[in-house]
C-alpha cells in the first residue's frame, strides 16, 4: 500500500473504504449467509441435493438454453451495432431506443408476451403447433425468451468501441489489397473482439440467472424444460431449503467460473492484440 | 509511374474541395502538394490514391485512366497522418499485411519484411506493437507497410504533421535518401514550406480548391506567382514603393487600415532590407523595436513612429554587431531588391 505514488485527488482513504463496506454488505454478506444455510445440512446431504439427477439436469438446460441465446445475441447485436453506426437511415433514432425496451420492461412481462403469442392457442403458436413442434414443451420457447431479454447486451457494449474504430483503419487495409471480408477479419474483429466477448458474458449470466419470464414460458417439466432457477424456487415451495440452497451454490460456482474463464480469455485476446 | 490529374473537381456538400484541378507528376518525381489547412491538398492525394472519387475530371496512371477503379486494385503506398497502424498487429504483421492478403507464403513474406525492416532501419523491433514505439518508428514501419507490396506510386500524407522538430527534420533528410534509392514516383502533402521545399522535385502551392503555382522550389522561391505564395513561403513586408530605373524606391508603410486593392505594393522579404544609419536614396526611417537572435541571423523588428506599422528585418549576425542594433534606436530601411504582382492577385 505504502508503495503507490501519492495522489492528487484526496479521500483515497474514504472512498476504498465505502466500496469495500459495501461490497461486503451487498454482494458478499448474502453469499456468504447462502453458503452457511447449505453447511447446516450434512456434506452427503449437500452432495445428494447437488448433484441429484433433476438438478444436474437443471444445470445443463439452464447453460445450453443460456448459451445458445447469448451466441445466436452476440451474432445479431454485432449486426444491429454495424448498422446503427455505419449506416444513417430514417427511423435510427428509434431503432436505438427500442433496443434498451428489453433492460426496461419487466421479464415477466416479456414472459406474458411470449407465453401468449406462442401457447398453443397464441397468435403464433395455433400455426405452429399443427405442424407437430410443441415449443411450451421445448427450450425453444425458453431460448426465444432469453433472446429478448439479453438483446441488448451486445448491442450496447460493441456500439460505442465501432464508434471509436478509426476509419483511417479500413481505408488502410482496402489500400494494402484486403477484401471487404478480409478486412471486416483481420482489421475490425480484433478490434472489437474484446467488447464482443464482454457482451456475450453479461447476455449469458443474464440468461443463467433468468427466471421470471422463463417460469411464464416454459412448462417448467422437471428433465424436460425445468431451469436452475425454476428448480430452487420450486424446492422453496416445497420447503426443502437445504436443497435449495445446495442447488444454488452449484448454479453459483457454476456461474462463476465461467465468468472468471470468460474474463481470462478476454485478457490473453487483449494481451496477444 | 506517371500520374495525371486533369481537370478534377470535387465538393463535400456545399464546400467546394477541389476546382478544376490539374497537375502532372513525371516517374520516379517526388512531388509536394503545398497550402494551408482546408485547401484542399488532402482531398487531391486522396483522390489520386484512390479513397475519394471525383465529380468529374479524370486521373491517370501511365496512360490508364483509373478514375473510377477499385482502390484494391490500383497497388498505391499510402502513409496516413496518423499512420492507421493496425494495433493489434505486431511491426512484422502491420509490415506484412499487404503480403499476407495476396496470400504470399510464410518464408517469402519474411524475407520480403526482413528486407523492409532494413531498409527503414528498425531491425530487431518485429516483435513490437504499434503501442510499444516512439513516433518515428511508428511512422517508418506505416512507410515499409505501404511499401510491402512493391506499390506502383507512394502518396504521404502529412508524414512529418505529429514529430517533434528534431525527428521531423532527420526523416525528412531520410526520405530524401530513400527516394534517392528507390525512385518511386512519390507525392506528399504538407502545410509546412519547409517540409516541401527540403524533400521535393517539385513543389504544388494550393489555395481554396485551386492551384497557385507549381514547380521546382527554388523557381517558386525566387519567381512566386502571386502575393499568396510569397507571404505563404515565409514572412513577406509589404511597401508603398516603385523601381526607378533599377533602384528600389520604397515611398511609406503600408498602414494597418490599408487593403489590398488600395494602392500598388512592393514586396520584400525581411532579408533583402538592409538597415543604415542614416538617410539613403528609397529608403523609410524607423525605430528599433525588438532585436532578436534567431539561429545564424538577427531579427530585428523595426516600427513607424507615424502609423506603428512593424515591418522585419533579417541581418547577418556580424552586420547587425556592426550597427550596434538596440530597441530605441532611429534607422533607415532600404531595400536590396522590390517585387511587384498585378493587383488581382493581390492577398
Amino acid at each position: 500500500m505504502n508503495r503507490l505514488p501519492p495522489r492528487m485527488l484526496p479521500g483515497f482513504g474514504l472512498t476504498l473504504g465505502f466500496t469495500l463496506t459495501y461490497l461486503g454488505l451487498v454482494v458478499v454478506f448474502p453469499l456468504g449467509a447462502l453458503i452457511l444455510q447449505a453447511l447446516t445440512s450434512s456434506p452427503s446431504d449437500f452432495f445428494l441435493s447437488a448433484f441429484h439427477p433433476r438438478a444436474l439436469s437443471a444445470y445443463w438446460i439452464s447453460f445450453i438454453t443460456a448459451g445458445t441465446a447469448a451466441i445466436l445475441n452476440t451474432f445479431v447485436g454485432l449486426l444491429f451495432a454495424w448498422v446503427l453506426v455505419r449506416y444513417t437511415f430514417p427511423g435510427r433514432r428509434l431503432m436505438d431506443a427500442l433496443i434498451d425496451l428489453p433492460f426496461a420492461l419487466p421479464t415477466s412481462v416479456a414472459g406474458l408476451i411470449y407465453s401468449t403469442l406462442y401457447s398453443e392457442k397464441g397468435w403464433m403458436g395455433e400455426f405452429i403447433a399443427p405442424s407437430g413442434i410443441h415449443l411450451s414443451y421445448s427450450w425453444w420457447l425458453t431460448v426465444m425468451v432469453l433472446l429478448f431479454t439479453g438483446f441488448p447486451f451486445v448491442v450496447r457494449t460493441v456500439q460505442p468501441v465501432l464508434e471509436e474504430l478509426d476509419g483511417d483503419l479500413e481505408e488502410a487495409a482496402a489500400i494494402l489489397g484486403a477484401s471487404g471480408f478480409q478486412t471486416f477479419y483481420k482489421v475490425i474483429l480484433p478490434s472489437i473482439l474484446p467488447a464482443l466477448i464482454t457482451g456475450f458474458s453479461l447476455a449469458f449470466a443474464r440468461g443463467l440467472g433468468e427466471y421470471g419470464s422463463i417460469v411464464f414460458v416454459s412448462s417448467n417439466l422437471p428433465y424436460q424444460t425445468e431451469t436452475g432457477p425454476v428448480l430452487i424456487v420450486s424446492r422453496l415451495e416445497e420447503n426443502a431449503i437445504s436443497d435449495a440452497s445446495a442447488t444454488a451454490i452449484m448454479m453459483l460456482i457454476a456461474s462463476f467460473g465461467m465468468l472468471l474463464l470468460i474474463n481470462a480469455l478476454q485478457k490473453r485476446g487483449q494481451t496477444n492484440a | 509511374m506517371s500520374i495525371t490529374v486533369q481537370n478534377v473537381s470535387k465538393t463535400f456538400g456545399r464546400f467546394q474541395a477541389l476546382d478544376h484541378v490539374s497537375i502532372e507528376v513525371p516517374t520516379g518525381s517526388l512531388v509536394a502538394l503545398l497550402g494551408p489547412s482546408g485547401c484542399g491538398k488532402t482531398t487531391l492525394l486522396r483522390i489520386i490514391a484512390g479513397l475519394e472519387i471525383p465529380d468529374s475530371g479524370a486521373v491517370h496512371y501511365e496512360q490508364n485512366e483509373v478514375t473510377k477503379s477499385r482502390i484494391q486494385e490500383r497497388n498505391v503506398g499510402f502513409v496516413f497522418q496518423h499512420y492507421a497502424l493496425f494495433r493489434h498487429m505486431s511491426v512484422f504483421e502491420n509490415i506484412g499485411f499487404a503480403l499476407r492478403v495476396r496470400k504470399w507464403t510464410q518464408t517469402k513474406v519474411a524475407s520480403r519484411v526482413e528486407k523492409l525492416l532494413h531498409l527503414v532501419r528498425l531491425e530487431g523491433m518485429e516483435n513490437r506493437l504499434p503501442s510499444q514505439l516512439s513516433g518515428g518508428q511508428r511512422q517508418r514501419v506505416a512507410l515499409a507497410r505501404a511499401l510491402a507490396a512493391e506499390p506502383r506510386v507512394l502518396l504521404l500524407d502529412e508524414p512529418f504533421g505529429a514529430l517533434d522538430a528534431k525527428v521531423r527534420s532527420e526523416l525528412r533528410a531520410w526520405l530524401r535518401r530513400l527516394h534517392e534509392e528507390i525512385h518511386m514516383t512519390s507525392i506528399f502533402v504538407t502545410h509546412d514550406q519547409e517540409d516541401a521545399f527540403a524533400v521535393a522535385d517539385k513543389v504544388v502551392v494550393m489555395r481554396n480548391g485551386k492551384i497557385e503555382q507549381q514547380g521546382k522550389p527554388i523557381e517558386i522561391f525566387e519567381k512566386p506567382a502571386n502575393p499568396f505564395v510569397m507571404d505563404f513561403l515565409g514572412h513577406v513586408n509589404v511597401f508603398h514603393g516603385h523601381l526607378e530605373g533599377v533602384i528600389p524606391i520604397l515611398t511609406g508603410f503600408r498602414r494597418p487600415e490599408e487593403n489590398d486593392e488600395s494602392g500598388e505594393w512592393v514586396y520584400v522579404r525581411p532579408h533583402e532590407l538592409e538597415i543604415h544609419l542614416g538617410q539613403v536614396r528609397g529608403s523609410l526611417a524607423g525605430i528599433v523595436i525588438q532585436v532578436l537572435p534567431v539561429g545564424g541571423i538577427t531579427r530585428i523588428l523595426v516600427e513607424d513612429p507615424q502609423s506603428l506599422t512593424r515591418i522585419q528585418v533579417d541581418l547577418h549576425h556580424t552586420r547587425a554587431k556592426e550597427l550596434a542594433m538596440e530597441s530605441g534606436k532611429r534607422i533607415w530601411v532600404a531595400p536590396r531588391c522590390i517585387r511587384t504582382f498585378e493587383p488581382d492577385y493581390a492577398i
